[in-house]
């Protein structure tokens, strides 16, 4: 059975197709077993917390920290969970409804997710050159990620070059110049507004001029990613 | 290319639904069900006539399928939704609702209309609840500057509507600030 982990091309190949590869083979679903599961003491569950990440990697204009624990926990109770839901050959009424439940709630632990991947994907593939060259670029994306990006780049660069690099005089054709202070790479809009919501009371944040404001919890603010950052790591602020 | 453009400058309305999926809610079962061990937590075992807290899905689920009926949650009665809009039109803030008040009615409305008392008078007041809101962002927008703006007790669905156009005049208005120092944003945006 080939796991969701090795096939990035999947996700960018089947953008209507809601189904990975492992769906194609595990089309029956008979009976439940029920598997006393792991109880993980998160104080919020895995899918929940999966479900933050994701609203905060859509909202904000940087790549974030790749969540692998996260991703690959969920990865392996998705597969136990289908590894354990047999062929039988007796399927009645209760038993069917119950499969049902199991697959509707693997679907959606999958789309979400998928959804996490694409949204990453998309920033990757906005910024493959700054990202490479963070010093911490492999805190920040997975392996696979990472692999991805640099195969991205060289398909961009071969493409250009081809294209219209190749045309140009030999003194043009590098694409990471600096000019002044400005640089020729796509970095990340770190001054764009999000919409965030604060989680513990009493935050003081810096706004960009000389402006200390304190919020809240609760309240729900339009603010530069800049002002912010820094208590989105921590956990303090949620993207929303 | 991995995020087709519909998907890039907001959620759509189909992510914001399944968003709301997770909220719990409490249903009387209908059948005898033995507990149900989900990735997220197990729920169940079910005994009718006991009530059961689960996810909304969940619950969707199991309406279409005759296994419950849905308890109708506080806020989705004639009686709160009437003195929600009496603040909204006395208040120049936001009053207080559920995050995710529209995709719940919808879904419920849609699909238990019967577990919903009053329920064309609950959808007329959701109405009139919206658009109450929706004319006090539109004044919120002209409070925009590239400062910071407050929007307490807003809805996600409400958030996701204002949230492309509210992004692009932000930094419109941020560029066009003379003190800004980082004008020349070289982003890809």
């Amino acid at each position: 059975m080939s796991v969701i982990e090795d096939d990035t091309s999947t996700v960018n190949s089947s953008q209507n197709n809601l189904s990975f590869h492992l769906s194609q083979e595990d089309s029956l679903y008979a009976q439940a077993v029920a598997v006393s599961q792991l109880n993980e003491n998160y104080d919020d569950d895995q899918v929940t917390a999966l479900t933050h990440a994701w609203i905060n990697e859509r909202n904000s204009p940087e790549l974030l920290k790749y969540k692998r624990r996260l991703v690959e926990s969920l990865l392996d109770k998705l597969r136990e969970k289908i590894d354990n839901v047999l062929d039988s050959t007796t399927v009645d009424a209760k038993n069917m409804f119950v499969s049902v439940v199991y697959e509707t709630e693997v679907e959606r632990v999958r789309y979400l997710i998928k959804s996490y991947l694409r949204a990453r994907l998309f920033k990757i593939e906005k910024f493959a050159l700054h990202l490479l060259r963070l010093p911490d670029y492999e805190d920040i994306m997975s392996p696979q990620e990472i692999v991805y990006a640099r195969s991205y780049q060289e398909l961009l660069d071969g493409s250009n070059h081809e294209a219209f690099v190749r045309l140009l005089p030999p003194s043009q054709h590098k694409q990471d110049e600096m000019s002044g202070e400005l640089s020729m790479i796509v970095t990340p809009n770190l001054e764009a507004p999000v919409f965030c919501r604060f989680l513990k009371d009493g935050q003081r944040v810096v706004l960009s001029m000389t402006e200390m404001v304190d919020y809240e919890k609760g309240d729900i603010v339009l603010l530069r990613y800049r002002s912010v950052k820094d208590l989105l790591e921590e956990g303090t602020v949620e993207l929303i | 290319m991995a995020l087709p453009r519909t998907h890039q400058a907001a959620f759509t309305p189909q992510e914001v639904e399944f968003l709301s999926g997770n909220e719990i809610l409490t249903i009387i079962p209908t059948q005898r069900i033995n507990e149900i061990d989900l990735i997220q937590k197990s729920v169940g075992p079910f005994r009718p006539p006991l009530q059961s807290k689960v996810p909304l899905w969940l619950a969707i689920l199991m309406k279409k399928q005759h296994k419950c009926t849905i308890v109708c949650p506080d806020w989705l009665t004639v009686e709160f939704l009437k003195d929600r809009l009496k603040e909204e039109e006395n208040d120049a803030d936001f009053s207080k609702l559920p995050f995710h008040y529209m995709e719940m009615a919808q879904l419920l409305l849609e699909n238990a209309r019967d577990d919903v008392p009053n329920s064309e008078q609950v959808r007329t007041l959701l109405k009139d609840l919206r658009e109450t809101r929706q004319a006090k962002s539109r004044v919120g927008l002209a409070e925009l500057d590239d400062n910071w703006l407050g929007m307490n007790n807003l809805s996600l669905m409400e958030i996701n509507e204002i949230r492309p156009f509210f992004t692009r005049a932000y930094d419109q208005i941020r560029r066009l600030n003379p003190d800004e120092p980082d004008r020349k944003a070289r982003s890809a945006n």
